[in-house]
């Protein structure tokens, strides 16, 4: 086992905090290799230097801020069918309802429970589709990473000398699937 | 005797389906409950304080939305981090946020920071300008990551969701989500290489 591989290993296990299959050699490969110790410290330690982003408070507005907006969306008028709200619903619902008396006994019958408490209207099915846009958003993410997978930072450690794990700024952007993130 | 299906609910997501039915104190208590959290989450997405307070409220405003379709399938932890997620996520594709620091919120996160270290009582510059550094060097270093990373690593560390919590989140597998964070550890680690103890 090299250090690229102990490294690709250890990482996902870390995060388990259970050793991976293939835990003996790479138990072994650690114990011998001081490089690779010294690397998962800095990993330890970069996890504790997050504390350093500090907390927000709310400011004083927030809470009422967002009960008013509730309020605002509670009274919005016309949620219920939007496009059917002038006065013309009567007659337009009148020339229509042969058709739809022939139909509505039929789509009652196959349609499903859509709801637990009362009408729930279009502008209130928000949810499903703003949910796939997440999906799409995190795909985008993903797809965009998997050139990255096979060169994370230090992984080159195996072929190169330990000084060059940290290398100046100009040499790093240059590095495949470093590169490509955004500057700081 | 039947069970109780809403005994088996998580207590938030209880708390959800009573304001579904119209207890609109319920939905107070998840505002108080969740208010500070989802906003400090949207803040280390968009890294601007006056935004995650902007995006917060349309979390909740969203919520409110949501009453009517409301299913209690996951944890309401993972629904509404989703959500804000979700939120948080559209408003960076919107803006197409530059990578930059704006000295808005380097101001506003210095003086939290100076609040922070000073309030022992023990004025220290040298541990003040270490903080301020630090914050924006980690500040930096967690908008530099891509999305599922970012998600991923604020969603373990800062708001100690499960692994499992976040990958019902962010609709993946919890073995994604262990990637996602390890990897994300290693692009930090690159960032925050000069201001480790241990760095080379």
């Amino acid at each position: 086992m090299n250090c690229k591989e102990a490294r690709a290993l250890v990482g996902i296990a870390e995060e388990e905090r259970e050793a991976p299959g293939a835990g003996a050699e790479l138990s072994r490969h650690v114990a011998a290799c001081a490089s690779c110790r010294a690397f998962f410290a800095q990993l330890d330690e970069v996890w504790e230097a997050l504390a350093a982003h500090p907390e927000i408070g709310l400011s004083t507005g927030f809470r009422r801020e967002v009960l008013r907006r509730v309020r605002l969306e509670e009274e919005k008028p016309g949620r219920g069918h939007p496009g059917v709200r002038a006065g013309w619903q009567w007659p337009a619902a009148a020339a229509g309802v042969l058709l739809v008396v022939s139909l509505l006994t039929f789509q009652l019958a196959e349609k499903p429970q859509t709801a637990l408490v009362g009408t729930v209207d279009q502008s209130e099915r928000w949810e499903e589709e703003f949910m796939r846009d997440l999906d799409r958003i995190l795909e985008v993410s993903a797809a965009d990473e998997l050139s990255d997978y096979d060169s994370w930072p230090g992984a080159e450690l195996e072929a190169a000398p330990q000084e060059s794990e940290n290398p100046p700024p100009a040499e790093k952007k240059q590095k495949k699937g470093v590169g490509g993130y955004e500057g700081a | 005797m039947a069970a109780n299906p809403m005994d088996s609910l998580d207590p938030d997501a209880a708390l959800m389906v009573a304001f579904q039915k119209g207890d609109a104190a319920a939905f107070e208590q998840l505002l108080d409950k969740y208010g500070k959290a989802i906003v400090n989450f949207i803040y280390r997405i968009v890294n601007n304080a006056a935004e995650a307070e902007e995006l917060g409220q349309e979390v909740f405003l969203r919520i409110f939305q949501a009453r009517k379709t409301y299913e209690p399938r996951a944890r309401f932890a993972a629904w509404i981090y989703r959500i804000a997620t979700n939120v948080g996520l559209k408003a960076l594709e919107r803006s197409r946020r530059a990578p930059t620091w704006s000295p808005h919120d380097a101001g506003e996160d210095a003086a939290r920071i100076h609040e922070n270290l000073f309030k022992d009582g023990r004025p220290d510059p040298e541990r003040v300008l270490a903080g301020s550094e630090m914050a924006g060097a980690v500040a930096r270093a967690i908008r530099s990551l891509p999305h599922n990373e970012r998600v991923a690593v604020v969603l373990r560390r800062y708001e100690e969701l499960s692994y499992r919590e976040i990958a019902e989140v962010m609709n993946c597998s919890e073995g994604a989500v262990k990637t996602y964070i390890h990897r994300g550890k290693l692009h930090l680690r690159e960032r925050l290489l000069p201001y480790l103890k241990r760095g080379e």
